[in-house]
């Protein structure tokens, strides 16, 4: 306040008030500081009460909670940690307190330690979830799911990481029995898939063979018809055991060959009746694949044999595509002589049409429509579960 | 300042040894005010023998007598009697303490 130098004595009665006021405060016997303008109200007891309560509080949720709580500083030395960090660890407090993380895991999860610690150190962000393999003091291997967050001191420096850890080595343990039992039951599901393959191309083969010792030529058909069948459906289960996805068939790729199959079987004259297909790579369950199959089957087999009599060329389109999600529609159209009229596809007598008819209401769930326009369309239209 | 402390000081040195007088710097009904006050009147009461004044400025209410006397904490007790005045600080349950600021120091007790 004076415009003077303070003399030496001033100077010293001043530092001597400056500690007893540091002192003061020091024994916490203030309430209030005086400033220029105002009185500023210290209440430190209050004040230090609420920070023991809330210290009070944390220190009991880290007791209390099942997941260990810990703070290491920058090179992985634990320094704070709560009881459930020594039960998970096995290790008690004492051996614990200063202990470097490498202590307790082998070399790969220090290494993925390490990472995650890099990481919160230089995004400044906790890194979440991740899992380490945790060696116990006894020797046993335990799966640790661990946050990391940065630890700062009151200037923002860096001084360590802190988070919290969890034992999940029972639900680690389960995921793994359930892995393998899913991969074994695949393989399971793979094998079934091959061996009821195999066994319907047994019976095509058989009912083939059968045919040709049949001289009625009616019979015959019958035989051959039936083969075609099965052959439809043991193509499913072929696809199916080829594809990766043991529940969807590529239905795509499994028209596609039994169309070609079909269509050599009947080997129309080269160049007379052109076969055109517009199939989308369509996702379908084993329970549609099979009666689509069927219906493509029998459809396609009707065109190729009474849909161009004699010398009469054409084209049948087959197609299938999704208008809209969850609804498919397959066509199967020719432009030859057309579907006599005396056919009407509920009262037919015709097994091929019939069969049809049930496959799409009763197994699809679905419609079916006849067009005699210009040859014959069949639109079949049915909803696929999501 | 440096005039009202020669003030102080003359005033010091003629009533040396006489009457005791302090003032006491207090805001409101704090705990440290309080306990402040109680302690300084105890130990006026066993030890000055009624040679003493005692004035009590609340800063909340005389904001100003607070800044002549260069209070910056409270509670805090000046002996305005002393050569040069002496304060201390904080609730003044040190008896000795203040008993040495008084010049009261020693065997006294």
């Amino acid at each position: 306040m004076s415009s003077k130098k303070p003399t030496y004595q001033e100077l010293k009665a001043k530092l001597a008030e400056a500690e007893e006021i540091i002192a003061a405060l020091r024994r916490e016997e203030v309430d209030a500081v005086v400033g220029n303008h105002h009185v500023v109200l210290l209440r430190l007891k209050d004040a230090e009460e609420a920070l023991r309560e809330s210290e009070k509080r944390y220190r009991t949720i880290l007791k209390s909670i099942e997941e260990s709580y810990y703070e290491v500083d920058l090179a992985g030395n634990l320094t704070f940690f709560n009881d459930s960090t020594c039960s998970i660890l096995g290790y008690g407090r004492d051996e614990l307190i200063g202990m470097n993380n490498r202590t307790f895991m082998d070399r790969e999860n220090a290494k993925k330690v390490f990472q995650a610690f890099s990481k919160a150190y230089g995004t400044g962000k906790p890194a979440k979830g991740f899992d380490w393999e945790i060696t116990r003091k006894d020797g046993t291997k335990i799966y640790v799911e661990t946050s990391v967050s940065l630890r700062k001191d009151s200037k923002g420096h860096p001084i360590g990481f802190r988070g919290i850890g969890k034992d999940i080595t029972e639900r680690k343990r389960a995921e793994e029995q359930l892995t393998a039992s899913l991969k074994e039951k695949e393989l399971l599901l793979h094998e079934i898939h091959h061996r009821v393959k195999n066994n319907m191309q047994v019976i095509s083969s058989l009912l083939k063979l059968q045919a040709e010792s049949i001289e009625d030529e009616a019979l015959r058909e019958a035989f051959r018809n039936s083969q075609h069948r099965i052959r439809a459906m043991s193509l499913v289960h072929e696809k199916l055991y080829q594809s990766k996805d043991l529940v969807h068939v590529p239905f795509r790729d499994y028209l596609t060959s039994l169309i070609r199959y079909i269509y050599q079987s009947y080997t129309p004259k080269a160049g007379t009746i052109e076969l055109v297909t517009e199939i989308e790579e369509l996702p379908l369950a084993i329970t549609h694949a099979i009666p689509c199959g069927l219906i493509t089957n029998e459809l396609l087999s009707n065109a190729l044999k009474h849909a161009f009599p004699g010398e009469r060329t054409g084209t049948i389109t087959l197609s299938l595509r999704s208008p809209e999600p969850h609804t498919y529609e397959l066509t199967v159209s020719d432009d030859g002589i057309g579907l006599p009229e005396a056919i009407d596809l509920k009262t037919t007598t015709s097994l091929g049409l019939h069969l049809v008819t049930i496959l799409v209401e009763d197994q699809l769930k679905g419609e079916i429509m006849v067009e005699r326009t210009g040859g014959t369309t069949f639109h079949i239209v049915f909803g696929v579960p999501e | 300042m440096r005039q009202a402390a020669q003030r102080t000081k003359k005033e010091g040195s003629e009533t040396q040894g006489k009457t005791y007088m302090l003032r006491l710097f207090v805001v409101g009904d704090e705990s440290n005010s309080k306990q402040a006050r109680e302690n300084l009147l105890k130990i006026c009461e066993e030890h000055l023998k009624g040679d003493y004044k005692i004035e009590i400025v609340d800063v909340f209410e005389d904001f100003e007598a607070a800044l002549k006397n260069n209070i910056l904490l409270t509670p805090a007790l000046v002996v305005v009697s002393a050569s040069p005045p002496v304060t201390i600080f904080g609730n003044l349950s040190d008896t000795e303490k203040v008993l040495s600021a008084l010049g009261l120091s020693g065997g006294k007790s």
